[in-house]
């Protein structure tokens, strides 16, 4: 039965494949542009200051050009694994509610010979193969992306690209966790809360946050921010070549793997409990 | 030996009563028809029965056993609403339950959808509501089921493949496989059921083998010169289960002594008074008439 949701994400993978496609071609595009443009794409700390890729000759005042293997900037593993991050994040909660798409029909998958409980497993194991496929599918994406506009020989492994990648797939797993215990044991459509957990995580907490009505709010928007994947994993930290994670919460990156990890997969396990008792 | 089991099965959704301690076993190998009227409370036995619904109080078995989802390894069930993914294509379907089932029959599966007419590469939402209903019967008979559970299984055929999931029905009874189902067409009850079962208002009114209750009463109808009146004491005879009156006729539905019943309104001096064997449509409307309303209405 399982085959149900491996289609699923078979057509969201292809859907979603084809944007991220679309959207690294666009930012391929927009690096070239820009190193036309003399940006520089890359980090460094030094500044660099590229004149252009090209230039006409003949002034001689006109700037000599500059090939990009002059440039002396790097592109960290550990940032591209941080965008990857958020891909996943993105696909996670598409695939969220997949439980909940059982429960508006007539019990076409709870009529065959596998259990409820075995199913939910099923479910769950190709949901989160799908979203750590989704974020490697992303690196190696974006890695051939620069890899086609001649900069693979800048990307270095930084120390931070395995933790970025693990706090960033942990809040993926959270937030995918949080969705199937939110919507496994009812009727309503799975994507009204998909849309829901969108606004709450990124508009509702943070605007919380940021509203000062004494300490005693503080500490109840402090509580459910717990529940917020994106207070966990906000998203990575620059500085110069060191790339970092970066969580609202002030926790380390153990602690946020550990947390993530935790409540994604215990959510999970409350989903599947609840989706067991679900009556069509 | 019983293949389904259903004992005292109460199912409440809050006040709501909509199953009310209903006790029916359907023999191995036969086929039994449950009509009623629309909320009678067959859709809700069928899910207690299933696990999709959790009864109230009850006991429930098949083959034997309570329902696990290893009894759906032999058991089929085409629910009265369409249950099929309608973004999936029916080969997709055909290779789930080709997945789900040991003994899935890919030859049957291929042969059901010939005589359906269906084509197997279309997305299950491009197809009519008939198409839909014949791909769920397909799965439903690819996979050899010992038991058979149909919620309204011809819901948008037409007449002719109704009558090819009778035929379907009924050869697979022939085979050893036990059908319960359940249907709005007493004709269909009627070609296929050995045994027929009558629910109304989340009761059991009527349950017993066909050919016994359609012998077991008959109808007495007597036409006069004027309007017809029910003579004294004959409704309350307890052999007349009701009683109709409609212009210058009167009907009597009557379960025994018959005879008796026939003297005593020829005595009233009718033009004519003739004995008729019973329909299951008669039965069936007789069942579901409403609480005392033994004295029909003009």
């Amino acid at each position: 039965m399982d085959y149900v949701e491996l289609l699923r994400i078979r057509n969201a993978a292809r859907i979603y494949g084809s944007i991220l496609v679309l959207l690294v071609a666009i930012a391929m595009a927009a690096a070239l542009w820009g190193i036309q443009q003399g940006h520089e794409p890359g980090f460094s700390s030094d500044r660099v200051t590229v004149i252009s890729i090209s230039s006409d000759t003949g002034d001689a005042k006109t700037p000599v050009a500059k090939s990009i293997s002059d440039l002396p900037f790097t592109i960290p593993i550990g940032f591209l694994a941080g965008i990857a991050a958020f891909a996943a994040i993105i696909f996670a909660t598409i695939l969220g509610p997949s439980m909940n798409k059982e429960n508006d029909g007539a019990g076409f998958a709870f009529t065959k010979p596998v259990s409820r409980e075995r199913l939910a497993i099923r479910y769950v194991l190709a949901d989160l193969a799908a979203i750590i496929g989704c974020f490697a599918f992303s690196v190696t994406l974006m890695v051939a992306g620069i890899a086609l506009i001649g900069l693979f020989g800048r990307l270095v492994i930084d120390p931070h690209a395995f933790e970025i990648a693990a706090c960033g797939l942990g809040a993926a797993v959270m937030w995918y966790g949080l969705l199937q215990a939110f919507t496994s044991w009812h009727r309503l459509p799975g994507g009204l809360f998909i849309g829901l957990s969108w606004i709450a995580a990124s508009v509702v907490g943070p605007i919380a946050s940021a509203i000062d009505l004494g300490p005693a709010f503080h500490a109840a928007v402090m509580a459910v921010d717990h529940l917020n994947p994106l207070a966990y994993y906000g998203g990575v930290t620059t500085s110069g070549h060191l790339v970092t994670p970066r969580s609202s919460l002030g926790l380390g990156s153990l602690e946020t793997i550990g947390l993530t990890w935790s409540i994604g997969i215990v959510a999970c396990a409350v989903a599947a409990l609840s989706w067991k008792r679900v009556e069509i | 030996m019983s293949a389904i089991e259903i004992h005292n099965l109460t199912k409440r959704y809050g006040a709501q009563t909509a199953v009310d301690d209903v006790t029916l076993d359907v023999d191995a190998g036969s086929v039994c028809g449950l009509l009623g009227p629309n909320g009678a409370g067959k859709s809700t036995t069928f899910k207690c029965l299933l696990g999709l619904a959790h009864a109230t109080s009850g006991s429930l078995r098949i083959s034997g056993a309570p329902v696990t989802a290893q009894t759906f390894e032999s058991l089929a069930y085409v629910p009265e609403k369409n249950d099929l993914y309608c973004w999936m294509t029916v080969r997709e379907h055909l290779a789930l339950t080709r997945r789900a089932y040991r003994n899935y029959d890919a030859a049957r599966a291929a042969e059901l959808l010939a005589i359906f007419k269906i084509d197997s590469a279309k997305l299950v939402k491009r197809l009519s509501k008939g198409q839909q209903s014949a791909v769920a019967l397909t799965l439903a008979f690819a996979i050899r089921p010992r038991v058979l559970v149909l919620d309204e299984p011809s819901s948008g055929l037409d007449p002719i493949f109704q009558r090819t999931m009778l035929d379907l029905v009924i050869d697979a009874a022939a085979g050893g496989a036990t059908v319960l189902f359940s249907s709005h067409q007493i004709g269909q009850v009627e070609r296929a059921a050995d045994r027929v079962v009558i629910m109304k208002n989340g009761k059991l009114v009527l349950d017993g083998n066909l050919d016994t209750l359609k012998g077991d009463e008959k109808i007495i109808e007597a036409v006069f010169d004027a309007e017809a009146v029910a003579p004294n004491g004959l409704a309350s005879d307890p052999r007349v289960r009701r009683i109709e009156r409609s212009g210058r006729i009167l009907r009597a539905y009557v379960r025994t002594g018959s005879s008796d019943i026939v003297r005593l309104l020829e005595g009233l001096g009718p033009k004519a008074v003739s004995v008729y064997d019973l329909s299951l449509e008669d039965i069936f409307l007789g069942a579901v008439a409403d609480d005392g309303s033994k004295q029909g209405v003009d």
